[in-house]
């Protein structure tokens, strides 16, 4: 038996010291979807201390021949489509979005740090554009590094869906950038303008 | 190659899940079409803006305020399972000792009871009993004057004018800003 399956097994019997040593484990993937999802740190550490609070009540379900990472990102991902869908209005302006860091002017890497802020702001506004089962796909790939497989498996779907919603979220994302992109150059004036999506390109 | 198969191989290319094969298909169609060519460079630009982008944590604290949650949590489940118990346990003990005074009141004063029931209760069901059938024996009086002899245009008079009334009650509940419960504030505002 692995560590984690000792703590469950300890957990199931009431041992909330072997509990907080499986939060402790798995907080960060945990918080992490539920902040990206969600869009702000207050709720995402809202809804994270709740994933939790589910896993130790259901844990009598934990089927231990699962992942368990897979059976809790799966709890996170159920709980933050449900607030997304409760949530009708999005009444939380852009700037009051996650934890920014603070920046001064006597900081040393000052300009690193704005230019950090910013991409932050940008993966914030483009996520917040895409229906919540596209962004949960994008959030899985991207920072849980999960396979199509076991992103179906979090998400109760097919590989086949996980592969479109990934499309279809990154072909959206890339219709934004795209479109901000002739936006400013049509307001600074083409020649003048610097080509962001450009720079970035590999090919 | 078509553009949306160029597309939907773009999003398999950036996860690194084309063969060869595929991926020079893929490359030789974006290198005649500067439209597609365009999608797989903000592609390109959206995963390396996302690969930046460090796992969020939360800060110091967090199991603890976990832990914490569920204790909280414990305790208001157990305030409300108390409560619970002690409504269920009063509300039965009430209605035992309600059931026991009953009893004891019925067999002690069963006479006073008896004469009660004789002179008071009994005398008064009978009159409202008596009552009500005076008045349904009136009701099916005045129905039957008016249904069996009365012509036909006594009845056709009647529905009409019963139309008419309600027909009017509707226009005057319903007709734009009118109301018969309150004043109309901007009739009243323009006087």
């Amino acid at each position: 038996m692995d560590q984690e399956q000792h703590w469950v097994a300890l957990a199931l019997h009431g041992d909330r010291q072997a509990f907080g040593s499986l939060v402790h484990a798995y907080q960060r993937p945990v918080y992490n979807l539920c902040y990206r999802m969600l869009g702000s740190a207050g709720e995402g550490e809202d809804a994270a201390q709740e994933t939790f609070v589910r896993m130790y009540t259901h844990l009598g379900a934990y089927d231990p021949g699962q992942k368990l990472s897979t059976w809790i990102l799966s709890i996170a991902s159920h709980h933050c489509i449900d607030r997304l869908r409760k949530r009708r209005i999005s009444w939380l302006p852009l700037d009051e979005i996650g934890e920014a860091p603070q920046v001064t002017s006597d900081t040393p890497h000052a300009e690193h740090v704005l230019i950090k802020e910013s991409d932050r702001r940008e993966v914030t506004r483009l996520l917040r554009a895409l229906p919540a089962d596209y962004r949960l796909a994008i959030v899985l790939r991207y920072w849980q590094d999960l396979s199509y497989e076991e992103i179906a498996r979090v998400t109760g779907t097919t590989e086949a869906a996980v592969k479109s919603r990934l499309h279809r979220a990154r072909q959206a994302m890339a219709r934004q950038l795209l479109d901000r992109e002739s936006v400013e150059a049509g307001s600074v004036g083409l020649a003048r303008a610097p080509n962001k999506v450009g720079n970035h390109a590999l090919l | 190659m078509r553009c949306s198969e160029s597309s939907e191989m773009m999003s398999l290319a950036v996860d690194g899940m084309l063969s060869a094969h595929e991926l020079r298909a893929m490359e030789t169609h974006l290198s005649s079409c500067p439209t597609c060519l365009r999608q797989w460079q903000a592609l390109q630009a959206l995963s390396s803006l996302f690969a930046d982008q460090a796992l969020a944590e939360p800060t110091d604290g967090f199991a603890e305020r976990v832990v914490l949650r569920m204790a909280r949590r414990d305790v208001r489940r157990q305030r409300t399972r108390g409560a619970v118990g002690v409504l269920a346990g009063s509300a039965t003990l009430c209605s035992g000792m309600l059931a026991i005074l009953l009893g004891w009141f019925a067999l002690a004063w069963r006479p006073l009871l008896e004469a009660v029931w004789n002179s008071v209760i009994q005398p008064c069901a009978w009159a409202v009993w008596n009552a009500g059938a005076a008045f349904v024996g009136a009701l099916r009086a005045v129905l039957n004057a008016v249904f069996q002899r009365p012509t036909a245009l006594f009845m056709s008079a009647y529905v009409l004018l019963a139309l008419l009334a309600v027909g009017l009650w509707i226009y005057v509940m319903w007709r734009p800003g009118a109301s018969l419960m309150l004043p109309d504030r901007a009739r009243l505002g323009r006087r």
